[in-house]
């Protein structure tokens, strides 16, 4: 852990998160915003609206690409943030993905200092609170892949090999869910439940850096944030 | 039409096959050709085809079974002109034993059953209609299967016996292939389709109704190479059903360009846009009906501008439902809505949640300043 000191007596300077830490974060975060709202435009297309001959106006194929784009972003960093919970030199954080009763019960006393005001412990990386809504977004986010998946592979070919590898990886979530149209039904809810909780995540990030002034949100910009020294 | 069928009324089979020499060269030839271009092969494939037509024509080689349906499908096939209806009832199918088309009736047409099945051990191709129930009927009497009897035998026991004695089990409809409208919630009578109800593994001809081209190109396969042609993993031959309606139709240009119908009689349904906001399911349904289309290529939903409703996919009637929204509804208890208005719902929830708290940590300030400064008190 490296540490700076700016204030003598109050403040320490931490630094939680590296360089890819950080990478992560925001590819997942613009490519999430991108999918969010492309998403919401193939499922309900509205406002914009192609003019003119449909031979020179692409509106839905060039916001479907955006999303397919954005999609395999998002998947990849996915996949790089599940590889390294478990092989990080930096911190690995794979007990996010296994919840126990202490977690939750962490979680619930970080819930109450919300209200009370009272400054929780120091956490180096996350709290209990926020590895939940970690792990209900990424596992939402995993719905999403899945799902998404399902839904991209009927347009290509049935002999191309990413669409064998597809429908080798994803097929099972189409029967658990059964048939087409819930895949899609799962989507859209998924994508309104994953909005709800970008609120929440952002929300929180910003309380607790107004409440206890511990320049929490600044971490995900610097990699820094303070740890009072007692 | 019943010029041509007369001709061949009380005719012996082979003294038909000679009355059969009479049909138009050319006719018959259009006719391999419209079967080689929905099967996909190219033009030397028409002599062939041709010739195993002409041999098939010597060999009594279809029965054709009703289960619980509509007629339908028997309603699709009697339309057909290319082939035309008496070319495939006598001299490309042979159809031996058919309920609705037949002239017996009563013990003649069981006997005439009995008959196509002893000639052919083994060799005939059995053409399902309608599903089969398996419920029992409530009461004292009621046996597995009661809901339907054909000459004193249940659905299934006939099914069971045809199917399991044919060389191929061609279902055609969505009844036989998945069970149709009679297999959706609650399913009273416990339908089920063909290969369900006898475990005989059946190639399917969904859609409702099947379109003929798609089932007699499907026998020809079979004529032509003796085995039926690849099916994907729903049982339905691939050459009709390996793309979607999406994927070759003629309204998909607008679809891409983003122009869309936004409700029935509106300047874009006059256009011609894509029916994709008013519950079009081609997107999800893999059927060929924009290249070969119904009723001898005059038309099908999507160009007299109605969406695809899904018909050739399973349980359509529950799962494609509602047939005018792009999604189905969310059923919560005591209530229905759509995923748009629980999903705003709940990132109401999240937004007013948010303000809430951040109000009372506003009205509550002083409070956190306390705490600010207790902490700084202890150092």
């Amino acid at each position: 852990m490296t540490q700076k000191l700016i204030s003598p007596q109050k403040k320490v300077l931490v630094y939680t998160r590296n360089f890819t830490n950080r990478l992560i974060h925001w590819l997942t975060f613009f490519s999430v915003i991108t999918l969010l709202i492309t998403g919401y435009y193939i499922g309900e297309p509205t406002a914009v609206y192609g003019k003119g001959e449909p031979y020179k106006t692409f509106v839905m194929a060039d916001i479907r690409l955006i999303h397919f784009y954005a999609a395999m972003v998002l998947d990849i960093t996915l996949l790089v943030w599940l590889y390294l919970a478990f092989m990080s030199l930096h911190n690995k954080y794979w007990k996010l993905l296994f919840p126990s009763i202490n977690t939750v019960k962490g979680a619930w006393e970080i819930f109450k200092c919300y209200f009370t005001f009272k400054k929780p412990r120091f956490y180096e990386h996350f709290d209990p609170l926020d590895g939940l809504i970690f792990l209900v977004l990424i596992v939402l986010m995993a719905l999403q892949l899945l799902t998404g998946f399902q839904l991209f592979v009927v347009a290509l070919p049935d002999n191309y090999w990413f669409a064998k590898l597809i429908h080798l990886s994803t097929d099972w979530i189409s029967s658990l869910l059964g048939g087409s149209q819930n895949v899609r039904l799962v989507h859209r809810i998924v994508e309104w439940i994953l909005i709800a909780g970008v609120i929440v995540h952002v929300y929180l990030q910003i309380a607790k850096t107004v409440i206890w002034q511990d320049g929490h949100i600044g971490q995900m910009v610097g990699g820094y944030k303070y740890r009072d020294v007692k | 039409m019943c010029e041509t069928r007369n001709r061949f009324v009380g005719l012996e089979p082979k003294k038909r096959v000679e009355a059969l020499e009479d049909i138009d060269r050319r006719d018959f030839i259009l006719f391999c050709t419209t079967i080689a271009a929905t099967l996909g092969l190219e033009a030397s494939w028409v002599p062939k085809i041709a010739e195993a037509v002409e041999r098939a024509a010597r060999k009594p080689s279809v029965i054709w079974m009703h289960f619980a349906e509509c007629t339908g499908d028997s309603e699709a096939f009697i339309r057909s002109s290319y082939p035309s209806t008496e070319e495939l009832i006598l001299d490309i199918l042979s159809i031996d034993y058919h309920e609705t088309l037949m002239a017996a009736s009563g013990e003649a047409a069981e006997e005439a059953l009995r008959l196509a099945m002893e000639e052919n051990d083994g060799k005939y191709i059995a053409v399902c209609e309608g599903a089969i129930p398996m419920a029992t009927p409530p009461g004292p009497n009621g046996k597995p299967g009661d809901y339907l009897r054909v000459g004193g035998k249940t659905g299934i026991e006939l099914a069971r016996e045809v199917c399991g004695r044919a060389a191929a089990v061609m279902c055609v409809g969505n009844c036989a292939s998945f069970g149709g409208v009679q297999a959706q919630y609650p399913n009273p009578t416990g339908a089920v389709s063909i290969s369900k109800a006898t475990g005989v593994p059946t190639l399917n001809i969904s859609g409702c109704p099947h379109n003929v081209v798609n089932s007699v190109a499907t026998i020809i396969n079979f004529l032509l190479l003796g085995s039926l042609p690849k099916a994907d993993k729903l049982g339905r031959p691939l050459f009709a059903y390996g793309k979607r309606i999406h994927d070759t139709c003629p309204r998909r240009a607008h679809f891409d360009a983003g122009q869309f119908v936004e409700e029935f009689g509106d300047e874009g349904a006059k256009d011609q846009w894509c029916l994709y906001k008013v519950g079009c399911k081609g997107p999800q349904t893999y059927h060929n009906c924009s290249s070969v289309e119904y009723n001898d290529g005059t038309s099908w939903p999507i160009k007299g501008g109605h969406g695809c409703i899904g018909c050739s996919e399973p349980q359509f009637w529950d799962n494609m439902s509602p047939f005018y929204e792009r999604l189905p509804n969310i059923k919560l208890p005591g209530v229905e809505a759509t995923a748009d208005k629980v999903g705003l719902t709940l990132v109401g929830a999240a937004a007013t949640g948010a303000a809430a708290h951040a109000t009372y940590t506003l009205l509550n300030r002083k409070k956190f300043d306390e705490t600010l400064k207790d902490d700084e008190g202890e150092e």
